[in-house]
C-alpha cells in the first residue's frame, strides 16, 4: 500500500519500513508496520513534557514506595541509571512518563508492571518465548484477554474526552469490576505466562520479565486478572521465561529512562494487527497459535500491560473468528455432513461474510485514516488508549467499541457452533434452539436466525412426509425413520418410528407422534390399502406448508397456523384411513363377523356346528381331515342364518386344527379360524391369537353346555319310559340334580363371559370406535376390548389357576356325561330285557304253556337283582363321588374367585352362588375368609402391628437410657 | 335349518291363542297375512325358519297344524285375512264336526280314532323339517278337544318322537267365573296327568290371572278372549324370542328350558310380563329401567298364574329366566341382580344352586313399542303346585259326589272302570308332593323316599 506522494513523512516511513523489514513485496505487512511507526511518531510529536526526567523518576520512585513496592525503588534507580548511560533512548522523559502512567494505572492491578517499549520494528534479537494470549483451555470464551467491553461500569467511566478520567482510573474501575464480578469464579491451576519484556534494544542483555498469572477458568474470562494479581503476581514473583528457565528477578517495575521516546507508531501497528487478526491473519505483533487458534503477542515486542490487555482482549475476536472458520471448514470437509448441518455451516458462512464486510469497512477506515493523518503525531497522552480518538480517527479504544458487537455475535456463533458439534438432525436443532432461551437478545436473535436455517431442511423433510408420506432423509436427520424391510400388516406398527433422540426439543413428543401418524397413514393408504385416490385437502396443505414460515416450527405458539395445518393434515389423513378401512375394506363388518363367529355371537350357527361336528371331534385328532371339517362348516353355514352373511366374510371363515399332542381328540385341536387379508390385517392379525384363545374358551364352555343339555334331554325324554324301572329313581334323581347343578354353573359362566364381559366391553368399544379419529384410536379400543374380554374369560395371567380349575370342572362335565349315557344305555337294555321277558311269558301263556321255567326264572331274577343291587348301586357310588368332587372344585373355584384381585370376577362368584348354596356348605366362603374381608382386616392388622412395634423399637434403640 | 318347532293347536282355545301367536310372529318377522315377506324385512337377521318354512322365495308358511273337532274357530280363521297364511293341508277339521262336547274322554277317544289322519299331517310336517327340535302344543286343559285330544296326541308324540321335546302352552280355566263346563275338574285332572308324564315343559297360562290382569291392570271390563289372547301371544312370542333372534345363548328350546327344569317332572313354568301397557301409565312405562323390570317381574301381581297365597312361606323359586328386551345396558343387569339379592326379593331352593338367569334378547325391528325395556319371566316356582292342588280339590269334590261321570262312562276308556281318573289323581298328587319336596333341603333323596 504505497503512500501518497503528498505525504512525505509517510513516504519516508514507508521506505524505512520497507528497508527494515526487508519485506518489500508484502504490502500488508508493510502497511501494518507503517501504521505502527506512524503511531509511534504521533506519540513523539505529542510529547510536550514540561516535567524533567528527574521529576518523573522521582515520581515513579515515590509511587513505588507508596505502593509498598519500596524494595523496587533501588531496582528502578539502577535501571534508570543504566538507561541514562546508554545512548539508545533519547526521549527518556516520554518513556518515564509512559511508565509512570502505566505504573500508577496498574498499581492495584499488578505490582509487576511491565515496560512497554516498542521501538525498533526490525529488531531481530532472539527474544524469549512469545507472549501468548491465547487461552490454554478449550473454553470458548475463557482467555486471558480481559473483556473490558462487557463491563458496563468500565465503559461508563471510560468516557472519551473526559479529561479528569485517566486510563488508570478506568483500569481501576475495571479491576474493581473484575474483582466484583469474578469473586466467585474459581481459578484453575492452569497457568499461562503473562510475560512482559523490556525491549532488548534498550538493554544490552535483554531481560524479559514475566509474571505467571493464575488464569481464571471462568467463562467470562473476567477472573483472569484477579487471580494473577491476588496470588502470585501479588507476591511479586517475576520470571523471565527465556530458554524455558524461570529466573526470579528482583525488579518488578522496570523503568527505563527514555526521555524522548517516540511511540506514536505503535498504536497504528497494533490496530492494523488487530484488524488482521479479526480476519484470522497473523500480524507483526499478533501471532497465531495454530492449536488454540488464538492470537498471542510476539514476545519480541514489548507491550505495556494495559495495552496488552486491550490488545489481547480485542484479539479474542480473531480467535472467535478462527474457531468459527475452522468449525465451518471442518464441517465442510466432513463427508457425512447432513443437510441440517450443511445449512448451519452455510448460515455461519453467511454470518462470516457479513462479518468480513464489517471488517473490510473497518479496514478501509483504517487506511483512510492513515492517508488522512499520515503525520498525525499526537503525543502520548495520559490516556494511552485514547489515541487520536479526539480527532475521530481509529484508535484502540474506538476499535474496542467497534469490536463489541461483532465479538458478542461471533462469541454467540461460536458457542452455537461448538454446541452443535457432532450433533445432527433434531438434536442439532435442539442444540441451536437452546440458545433461544438465552436472556441476551443478541444471542436470541442470532440463534433464531441460525435455527431457521437449520430447520429449513427439516421443514422440507417434514413437509414431504406430511404431504406425501415420503422420507427424503439421506443423512438420517429426520426424527422419523423407516425400516424398509417391513411391509404389509406390520407396516403400521413397525415400519416407521419416531427417533426420540432426533426429535427437536421444540416439537413435543405428542406432536411428533401425530406427525409420524400422518405420514404413516399416507403410506398405509398407498402401500397397504392400494388407495390411490387423492386425500382431501392435500393441495391446500401443500400450499399452507409452502406459505408457512420455517420459524413457525419452533415458535412457542403451538396453536399457531402451522400447528393447525399439521393438526388438520393429521386429522384428514386419519379420517381417510378410517374411511378406507371401514368403507371398501369393511373393517366394522369384519369386526362384527369376528364377534358372530369366533366369539359365538351367531348362536344358531354355533349350536348347529357343534351338533354336526361333534361326532367328528370325538374322534382321535389324528383321524381328522381338514376337508371333512370344512365340509361340515359349510353345512352349518348353509343351514343357519350364517348363510345370509356377506360371501366375502364367509370366505374368511375356516376351520383349523391346532398342533396335535399325543392322545388329543378332535375337541382338543379344533378351532374356527378367520383369515385376514388386506388392510384390516393390520388391526386383526396381531390379535389373531387372542381371538383363537377366546374362541377356544367360549367354545369349550359351549361344549359343556351342549353336553349337559344333551344329557338333560336324554334323561327327560327317557323318563317317560324309565318309570317302569322304579328302582332307578334314586340314581336318576342324583343324575338330574348333578346335571342341573352343572348346567347352572355352565350357564352362569357363559352369561358372565358373554354378556357381562364380552358384550359390555363390546359396547364400550363400539362407542370408542364411533369417536375414533385415527387408526391408532381403533387399535387401542380394539386392544382394550380384547384385554378385558380375555380377563373375563380367565385368560389373563392372574387367572391361570382359575382357568385350570375351570378346565377340571369342564372335564367333570364330561365324566358325568359318560356315567349318564352308560346308565341310560343300561336302563334301556334292562327295560328291553324285562319287556322281552314279559312278552315271552305272555306269548307262552297265550300258547297255553308255562310262563317260565325255574332256571329261566332264576336267571331272569338274578339279572334283575344284579341290575338293581350291583349296577344301580355302582352308578350311585360313582355319581356320589363325582358330585363330591365337582362340588369341591366349585367351592375351590369360588374361593379362588373371592381371592382374585380382579374385582370384576367378584361378579362371577356372585352369579355362581346367587342363592348362597355353596356358601352354606363351605364356611371358608363366608365373608371373613374372602379377599375383600381379608384385605380390610389385614389393613387393620398392619396398623396394630406398627403400633405395637414402636415401643419395642424404642426400647431397643435406647438401651442407654435405661 | 336346525331346531324347528312344529306348533299343534287344538280346540277352540288352542286355535284362538295360536291364531294370535301367528299374527304376532308375522308382524315381528315382517310377514304379511298372506305369508309374503314384506320388502322391508329381507335383511334376514332373524330366524324365521324356526316357526315358518319357506314355500318359495318370498312365501312363508307356519309350521302349524290346526286341529279341531268342531268347525267354528277354524272357519273364523279361514275367513280372516290370515286365511292364506296356513298350509291348508295342515288344517284338520273332524268331518264329524260335533266337537268333543267339552268332554276330555270324547276328545281323547276321537283323537284315537283320528290319529292316523292327524299323524299323517304331523309326520309330513316333521319330515319337512331338517332338524326338528320339538313340538309346541297349544290347548286348554278344561275343554274337550284341547284337553282330551291334546292328551292323546301328547302320548302318541312321546311314542313316535321319543327324542323330540314337547312344550305346551296350556290354558288353565278361570276360577273366578262359574264355568258352564261342569266336568272341567275331570278334564283338567286327566290332562294334567299327560302334561306331567308326556310333556317336557308346560307353560301355564292361567285364565284366572290373565283375566285379573286385564281387568285390574289394563282396566278392561269383561275382557274378551281376543284381549286375553293378546297377552298370551305376547308371552308366547317373547318366550320364543331367543330362538328366533339368535345370540350368544338360549338359541334352542333345550337351551332355554334345561336350565329351568332341574328334574323332569318339575316342568311347569309360570310366566310374568312387564310392563303391561294401558293408556294411563304409558308415560311411566317409557322410563322403565332394567331394575324396574326385573323387580316387577318378581311381584305376584305381574304373574300370569293365580297361585294361592303361600301361607307357610316355604315355596321358592327353583329357577328363573328373565328375557329382557329393549335398550338394555348389560351392566345394568348385574346391578339389578345385586339389588334383588340384597333385598332378598326372590327366595330360592335350599338344595342346589339357583339364580336369576338373564337373556338379553333382540326385538323385532318392525314393531314399535312404547316400552324402552320390557321383560318376560319364565319361572319354575314350587307354588305352581297350588294350582294343581286346587285342581285336585275340585276334582275330589266332584268325584266324591260321583257327579257327571256318565259322560265319561260313555267312552270306552271309562266304561269298565274309573281307574284312569284315580291314576291321574295319583300322578297329579305325586306332582304336588314333589313340588312340596322341592321346597325342602332333602329333595335330593326324593326318589328314594318314593320307593
Ligand atoms: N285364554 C283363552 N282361553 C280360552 C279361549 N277359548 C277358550 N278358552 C278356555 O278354554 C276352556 C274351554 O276350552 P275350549 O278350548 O273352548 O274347548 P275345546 O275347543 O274343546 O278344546 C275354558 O276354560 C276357556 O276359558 C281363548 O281364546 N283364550
Amino acid at each position: 500500500m504505497p503512500p501518497k506522494r503528498s505525504n512525505p513523512t509517510k513516504k519516508l516511513l514507508f521506505d524505512l519500513v520497507k528497508r527494515l523489514t526487508k519485506s518489500e513485496n508484502d504490502q500488508a505487512v508493510i502497511s501494518v508496520y507503517v501504521r505502527f511507526a506512524e503511531q509511534l511518531k504521533q506519540y513523539s510529536e505529542r510529547s510536550t513534557f514540561e516535567c524533567s526526567e528527574t521529576y518523573l523518576a522521582e515520581k515513579i520512585k515515590k509511587t513505588l514506595q507508596l505502593s509498598e513496592s519500596s524494595h523496587l525503588v533501588s531496582r528502578f534507580e539502577e535501571l534508570h541509571r543504566r538507561l541514562q548511560c546508554g545512548e539508545f533512548l533519547k526521549k527518556r522523559e516520554a518513556v518515564l512518563f509512559f511508565l509512570l502512567c502505566l505504573g500508577s494505572s496498574q498499581k492495584e492491578q499488578s505490582r509487576s508492571s511491565s515496560t512497554v517499549n516498542i521501538t525498533n520494528l526490525s529488531h531481530n534479537a532472539t527474544l524469549p518465548q512469545p507472549i501468548t494470549s491465547s487461552p490454554q483451555t478449550n473454553d470458548p470464551v475463557s482467555s486471558t484477554l480481559p473483556t473490558l467491553q462487557v463491563t458496563p461500569s468500565a465503559l461508563e467511566t471510560w468516557r472519551p474526552g473526559g479529561s479528569e478520567m485517566s486510563v488508570s482510573s478506568a483500569l481501576r474501575s475495571y479491576v474493581g469490576n473484575v474483582l466484583h464480578t469474578s469473586s466467585d469464579k474459581k481459578s484453575s491451576k492452569m497457568h499461562s505466562t503473562y510475560t512482559s519484556t523490556i525491549a532488548s534494544t534498550v538493554l544490552p542483555d535483554p531481560l524479559s520479565y514475566g509474571c505467571r498469572a493464575g488464569q481464571g477458568d471462568s467463562k467470562g474470562g473476567l477472573g483472569t486478572s484477579l487471580h494473577m494479581q491476588s496470588s502470585e503476581a501479588g507476591s511479586g514473583l517475576l520470571m523471565t521465561e527465556a530458554n524455558g528457565e524461570s529466573v526470579p528477578t528482583e525488579g518488578r517495575n522496570a523503568l527505563f529512562p527514555a526521555p524522548s521516546m517516540k511511540s506514536s507508531a505503535s498504536e497504528r501497528v497494533v490496530l492494523q494487527d488487530l484488524i488482521f487478526s479479526f480476519q484470522g491473519i497473523p500480524g507483526t505483533l499478533l501471532k497465531l497459535d495454530p492449536v488454540s487458534l488464538g492470537f498471542k503477542l510476539d514476545p519480541r515486542f514489548s507491550v505495556s500491560r494495559p495495552i496488552r490487555r486491550v490488545v489481547l482482549r480485542l484479539a479474542e475476536l480473531g480467535w472467535l473468528h478462527n474457531r468459527l472458520r475452522r468449525f465451518c471448514e471442518e464441517a465442510e470437509s466432513s463427508r457425512s455432513l447432513g443437510l441440517m448441518e450443511k445449512s448451519l455451516v452455510c448460515a455461519l458462512r453467511e454470518e462470516l461474510t457479513e462479518y468480513y464486510r464489517l471488517v473490510a469497512v473497518l479496514q478501509a477506515q483504517a487506511l483512510q485514516q492513515q492517508q488522512l493523518l499520515p503525520s498525525a503525531d499526537s503525543p502520548l497522552s495520559e490516556e494511552p488508549f485514547h489515541g487520536s480518538a479526539g480527532s475521530g480517527g481509529l484508535t484502540l479504544r474506538s476499535l474496542g467499541v467497534w469490536a463489541l458487537e461483532p465479538t458478542e455475535r461471533l462469541r454467540c456463533l461460536v458457542a452455537i457452533a461448538e454446541t452443535s458439534k457432532n450433533r445432527k438432525g433434531g438434536a442439532l436443532a435442539s442444540a441451536v434452539h437452546s440458545f433461544l432461551q438465552s436472556g441476551d437478545p443478541v444471542e436470541r436473535r442470532t440463534a433464531r436466525h441460525l435455527l431457521a436455517a437449520v430447520c429449513k431442511p427439516l421443514y422440507l423433510m417434514l413437509s414431504r412426509w406430511v404431504v406425501d408420506g415420503e422420507l427424503e432423509d439421506p443423512y438420517g436427520e429426520f426424527f422419523i425413520a423407516a425400516d424398509p424391510q417391513v411391509t404389509g400388516e406390520r407396516l403400521w406398527y413397525d415400519k416407521y418410528r419416531v427417533q426420540s433422540d432426533l426429535v427437536p426439543s421444540f416439537v413435543p413428543m405428542a406432536e411428533a407422534n401425530k406427525i409420524l401418524a400422518t405420514g404413516k397413514s399416507i403410506n398405509f393408504l398407498r402401500e397397504v390399502c392400494q388407495d390411490q385416490t387423492p386425500i382431501h385437502g392435500r393441495d391446500m396443505l401443500r400450499q399452507a406448508l409452502d406459505a408457512a414460515n420455517v420459524e413457525a416450527l419452533f415458535t412457542s405458539d403451538r396453536d399457531g397456523d402451522l400447528g393447525q395445518v399439521m393438526e388438520m393434515a393429521y386429522q384428514e389423513v386419519s379420517r381417510r384411513v378410517l374411511d378406507v378401512l371401514s368403507g371398501p375394506h369393511k373393517f366394522l363388518e369384519n369386526l362384527h363377523a369376528l364377534r358372530r363367529y369366533l366369539l359365538l355371537g351367531q348362536g344358531d350357527f354355533i349350536r348347529h356346528l357343534m351338533e354336526i361336528i361333534n361326532p367328528e371331534l370325538c374322534k382321535p385328532a389324528s383321524h381328522l381331515y381338514g376337508h371333512n371339517l370344512s365340509g361340515i362348516l359349510e353345512t352349518a353355514i348353509r343351514a343357519t342364518n350364517a348363510q345370509f352373511e356377506d360371501p366375502e366374510i364367509l370366505q374368511r371363515l375356516d376351520v383349523r386344527l391346532l398342533e396335535l399332542n399325543a392322545g388329543d381328540i378332535g375337541w382338543d385341536v379344533f378351532t374356527l379360524d378367520y383369515h385376514f387379508s388386506g388392510p384390516i390385517s393390520t388391526i386383526f392379525v396381531p390379535n389373531a391369537s387372542s381371538y383363537l384363545m377366546l374362541f377356544s374358551t367360549l367354545w369349550r364352555a359351549k361344549r359343556s353346555e351342549y353336553v349337559l343339555t344333551g344329557s338333560w334331554k336324554r334323561q327327560t325324554t327317557a323318563m317317560r319310559m324309565l318309570r317302569k324301572l322304579p328302582e332307578l329313581a334314586p340314581v336318576l334323581q342324583r343324575t338330574h340334580l348333578l346335571t342341573a347343578e352343572m348346567i347352572h354353573l355352565v350357564q352362569q359362566m357363559q352369561y358372565y363371559m358373554l354378556f357381562e364381559v364380552l358384550e359390555c366391553s363390546w359396547h364400550e368399544m363400539l362407542g370408542k370406535l364411533g369417536q375414533a379419529e385415527s387408526l391408532d384410536d381403533i387399535l387401542k379400543a380394539h386392544m382394550q376390548f380384547l384385554d378385558k374380554t380375555k380377563a373375563g374369560a380367565l385368560l389373563d395371567n392372574e387367572s391361570k389357576r382359575l382357568a385350570a380349575r375351570l378346565r377340571v370342572v369342564h372335564s367333570l362335565v364330561l365324566s358325568l356325561e359318560k356315567i349318564e349315557t352308560d346308565l341310560h344305555n343300561h336302563a334301556l337294555q334292562e327295560l328291553a330285557a324285562r319287556n322281552a321277558h314279559e312278552n315271552t311269558i305272555e306269548a307262552r301263556g297265550d300258547a297255553g304253556e308255562f310262563g317260565t321255567d325255574t332256571a329261566e326264572k332264576q336267571a331272569y331274577e338274578k339279572a334283575r337283582a344284579d341290575f338293581k343291587k350291583k349296577y344301580v348301586r355302582d352308578v350311585l357310588t360313582k355319581l356320589t363321588i363325582l358330585a363330591t368332587d365337582y362340588q369341591e372344585q366349585v367351592k375351590n373355584f369360588l374361593l379362588e374367585l373371592a381371592d382374585h384381585p380382579n374385582n370384576n370376577l367378584q361378579l362371577l362368584s356372585f352369579r355362581l352362588d346367587f342363592n348362597d348354596h355353596y356358601k352354606r356348605r363351605e364356611p371358608r366362603l363366608v365373608a371373613p375368609y374372602t379377599y375383600q374381608h381379608r384385605r380390610l382386616s389385614e389393613m387393620g392388622h398392619r396398623v396394630s402391628l406398627t403400633g405395637a412395634a414402636s415401643p419395642a423399637l424404642n426400647w431397643m434403640t435406647s438401651p442407654v437410657s435405661k | 335349518m336346525p331346531c324347528e318347532m312344529i306348533t299343534l293347536q287344538l280346540g277352540q282355545c288352542g286355535n284362538q291363542i295360536g291364531f294370535e301367536f301367528w299374527k304376532r310372529l308375522c308382524a315381528e318377522h315382517g310377514i304379511s297375512p298372506e305369508g309374503i315377506l314384506e320388502p322391508f324385512a329381507t335383511e334376514g337377521l332373524d330366524r324365521k325358519d324356526v316357526f315358518f318354512y319357506q314355500a318359495d322365495d318370498e312365501h312363508y308358511i307356519p309350521r302349524a297344524v290346526l286341529l279341531d273337532l268342531e268347525p267354528r274357530v277354524i272357519h273364523t280363521i279361514m275367513t280372516s285375512p290370515y286365511a292364506k297364511l296356513y298350509n291348508p293341508e295342515n288344517i284338520y277339521l273332524s268331518k264329524h264336526g260335533g266337537g268333543a262336547g267339552n268332554n276330555w274322554a270324547s276328545g281323547y277317544s276321537q283323537g284315537d280314532r283320528l290319529q292316523e289322519e292327524i299323524f299323517d299331517i304331523i309326520d309330513r310336517e316333521a319330515d319337512g323339517s331338517d332338524s326338528l327340535e320339538g313340538f309346541v302344543l297349544c290347548h286348554s286343559i278344561a275343554g274337550g278337544t284341547g284337553s282330551g285330544m291334546g292328551s292323546y296326541i301328547l302320548e302318541r308324540l312321546t311314542d313316535r318322537y321319543p327324542k323330540k321335546l314337547i312344550e305346551t302352552y296350556s290354558v288353565f280355566p278361570n276360577q273366578d267365573e262359574i264355568s258352564d263346563v261342569v266336568v272341567q275338574p275331570y278334564n283338567s285332572l286327566l290332562t294334567l296327568k299327560r302334561l306331567t308324564l308326556s310333556a317336557d315343559c308346560v307353560v301355564v297360562l292361567d285364565n284366572t290371572a290373565l283375566n285379573r290382569i286385564a281387568t285390574d291392570r289394563l282396566h278392561i271390563q269383561n275382557p274378551s278372549f281376543t284381549q286375553i289372547n293378546t297377552l298370551v301371544s305376547t308371552i308366547m312370542s317373547v318366550s320364543t324370542t331367543t330362538l328366533r333372534y339368535p345370540s350368544y345363548m338360549n338359541n334352542d328350546l333345550i337351551g332355554l328350558i334345561a336350565p329351568l327344569i332341574p328334574t323332569p317332572r318339575l316342568h311347569f313354568l309360570m310366566t310374568g310380563y312387564t310392563p303391561l301397557t294401558s293408556d294411563q301409565d304409558e308415560v311411566s312405562v317409557r322410563k322403565t329401567t332394567v331394575l324396574d323390570v326385573m323387580r316387577r317381574l318378581l311381584q305376584p301381581k305381574n304373574m300370569m298364574v293365580s297361585t294361592a297365597h303361600d301361607r307357610s312361606a316355604i315355596h321358592c323359586y327353583i329357577s328363573i329366566l328373565n328375557i329382557i328386551q329393549g335398550e338394555v345396558d348389560p351392566t345394568q343387569v348385574h346391578k339389578s341382580l345385586l339389588r334383588i339379592r340384597e333385598r332378598k326379593l326372590a327366595h330360592f331352593i335350599p338344595w342346589g344352586p339357583a339364580s336369576i338367569q338373564v337373556a338379553l334378547s333382540r326385538k323385532s325391528p318392525y314393531i314399535q313399542s312404547a316400552h324402552r325395556v320390557s321383560g318376560l319371566m319364565l319361572a319354575n316356582h314350587t307354588n305352581i303346585s297350588s294350582l294343581f292342588d286346587r285342581a285336585l280339590q275340585q276334582y275330589d269334590k266332584l268325584r266324591k259326589r260321583e257327579a257327571f261321570l256318565e259322560q265319561f262312562r260313555k267312552e270306552a276308556m271309562f266304561k269298565d272302570s274309573l281307574e284312569e281318573l284315580d291314576n291321574s289323581r295319583e300322578v297329579v298328587q305325586e306332582l304336588v308332593d314333589e313340588y312340596q319336596a322341592a321346597t325342602r333341603p332333602d329333595y335330593m333323596s326324593w326318589g328314594r323316599q318314593q320307593q
